[in-house]
C-alpha cells in the first residue's frame, strides 16, 4: 500500500487499528510522508466545508412539491404515445442524418443550412426526452411538440433539402424505416441505431 | 412538514391513494436529491431539472419498488442515474451542435447559497469535481458527501467494492493534484 492510499484509507476510516496506529506515528517522523498528508488534509477541509450550506432562498425546498405537482399536471395533460413517438424520432433522426451526409450540402457556405443550425431547432427538452425514452424511463413523449419546434421553424429550407434527395432513394429510406424500424424493432437494435447516430463523427465527413 | 412515519409507511399510503404521503417522502429526500445532482452537474440549474425528474420518476414507479432495497439507496439509484444521464445528453448536444454549450452559464445566476465565502468554495469544489471522470465522480459524490457505504454504493452501481474502492482512490488522489494547480 503506497502512502497515497493508506492517506485516503485513513480519512475513509479505512485503516485497521494496527495500520491507523503505524499511520499516526509516522505522521509524527516522517516529514515527506506528513507534507503529503497535509496535502490531503486541506482537499478535506475544502470538501468538509462545502457540505455546511445555508441558503439564501430559505423558500427554495418549500417550493420544489408544489413545483412538482404543477409540472406534472401540465405534463399529464400531453397526449401521450411513447412507442410511436420514439419510432417516428428515430426515423426523422434517420432521415435528417440521411439529409446532411448524402447531399454534401453542409458548411458550404450560402444559404444552405448546417448541423449546428438544425440541432438548435431540437430543444434541449427534446433531447433530454429522446435519452429518457431511451433509458426506459420515459414517462410520457410529446411528439408533436418536437414536430411542431422543428418543422413549424424551417419548414420550407427541410422541404428544399428533402427535394434534393434521389426520389428512389428517399423512398426506400422511408420505406425501410416504416417496415423495419418503426414497429418492429428491439430495444437493443435501437439502441445500436441510435449509438451509431450520435457517435457519427460528422467532422471527417465535411471538409471546412 | 415533517413525518414521523417510516418511509415504508408513507410508500404505502402513498400507494393507497394518500398524495399527501408522496409529499412527505419528496420533503424528506429533495435536498439530498438536489446536492447528488448538483455536485455531478457542477450548477444549480441543471440540479433543480434533475430533482422534478427524479421526483416524476418516483412518483411513477413507487408502485413497483419492491422494498428489497431501501428506499434511500432506490432513490439515489434513480437520482445517479438521471445525473449520468444529464451529463450524457448534454455531451451529445455538444458534439452535435460542435460548440461547448456554456458549462456554467452563470453559476451564480439564480442559485440559492447565501455568503460569498460559501458560495466560493461550493464553486471550488464544483470546479474540482468537473475535471474527474464521471464514473468517478459518481462513486465520489456517493461516498464522500452522500456517506454511503460501498455495500450501498454497489447496489447502486452494479460494481464490486474493490473496483468501487479503486474508483474512489483514483478520484480522492486525482483531486488532490488538481487543487494543487489549482492554488
Amino acid at each position: 500500500m503506497n502512502d497515497e492510499e493508506r492517506i485516503i484509507r485513513y480519512f475513509d476510516n479505512d485503516l485497521s487499528d494496527i495500520e491507523r496506529s503505524t499511520f499516526e506515528a509516522d505522521l509524527k517522523t516522517n516529514t515527506e510522508f506528513k507534507k503529503l498528508f497535509d496535502e490531503f488534509l486541506g482537499l478535506n477541509n475544502l470538501l468538509g466545508e462545502s457540505k455546511k450550506v445555508e441558503y439564501s432562498d430559505p423558500n427554495y425546498f418549500i417550493n420544489i412539491v408544489p413545483r412538482f405537482r404543477q409540472r406534472k399536471i401540465k405534463v399529464s395533460r400531453y397526449f401521450s404515445i411513447p412507442n410511436l413517438g420514439f419510432a417516428l424520432t428515430i426515423i426523422l433522426l434517420l432521415v435528417m442524418s440521411y439529409i446532411l451526409v448524402s447531399t454534401d450540402l453542409i458548411f458550404n457556405g450560402g444559404n444552405q443550412i448546417t448541423i449546428s443550425e438544425i440541432s438548435e431547432e431540437l430543444a434541449d427538452s427534446d433531447i433530454d426526452e429522446i435519452l429518457r425514452y431511451m433509458d426506459g424511463e420515459n414517462e410520457s413523449y410529446n411528439l408533436d411538440q418536437l414536430t411542431i419546434n422543428y418543422f413549424e421553424n424551417d419548414l420550407n429550407e427541410l422541404d428544399e433539402l428533402i427535394n434534393q434527395i434521389p426520389e428512389t432513394e428517399f423512398n426506400s429510406l422511408a420505406d425501410a424505416a416504416s417496415n423495419d424500424i418503426s414497429f418492429d424493432i428491439s430495444a437493443e437494435e435501437a439502441d445500436k441505431i441510435f449509438e451509431e447516430l450520435i457517435n457519427k463523427n460528422f467532422r471527417n465527413e465535411v471538409k471546412l | 412538514m415533517t413525518s414521523s412515519k417510516s418511509d415504508s409507511e408513507l410508500v404505502n399510503d402513498f400507494l393507497n391513494g394518500d398524495e399527501k404521503a408522496f409529499n412527505m417522502l419528496a420533503l424528506r429526500y429533495q435536498e439530498k436529491i438536489y446536492w447528488h445532482a448538483r455536485r455531478m452537474t457542477g450548477n444549480h440549474l441543471d440540479a433543480d431539472d434533475i430533482v422534478q425528474q427524479v421526483l416524476l420518476v418516483i412518483y411513477n414507479k413507487l408502485k413497483s419498488f419492491n422494498f428489497q432495497s431501501s428506499l434511500y439507496t432506490w432513490i439515489f439509484k434513480i437520482t445517479s442515474t438521471r445525473s449520468l444521464n444529464f451529463i450524457k445528453s448534454k455531451k451529445i448536444k455538444n458534439i452535435i451542435s460542435f460548440e461547448q454549450t456554456g458549462e456554467l452559464i452563470n453559476s451564480s445566476d439564480n442559485d440559492i447559497i447565501a455568503g460569498i465565502d460559501s458560495r466560493d468554495k461550493i464553486e471550488r469544489v464544483q470546479s474540482l469535481l468537473k475535471n474527474i471522470p464521471t464514473r468517478q465522480r459518481q462513486v465520489f459524490v456517493l461516498r464522500n458527501f452522500d456517506e454511503m457505504s460501498y455495500e450501498e454504493i454497489s447496489k447502486i452501481t452494479g460494481k464490486s467494492i474493490g473496483a468501487l474502492k479503486s474508483s474512489y482512490f483514483h478520484a480522492f488522489n486525482k483531486l488532490k493534484e488538481l487543487m494543487k494547480n489549482y492554488e
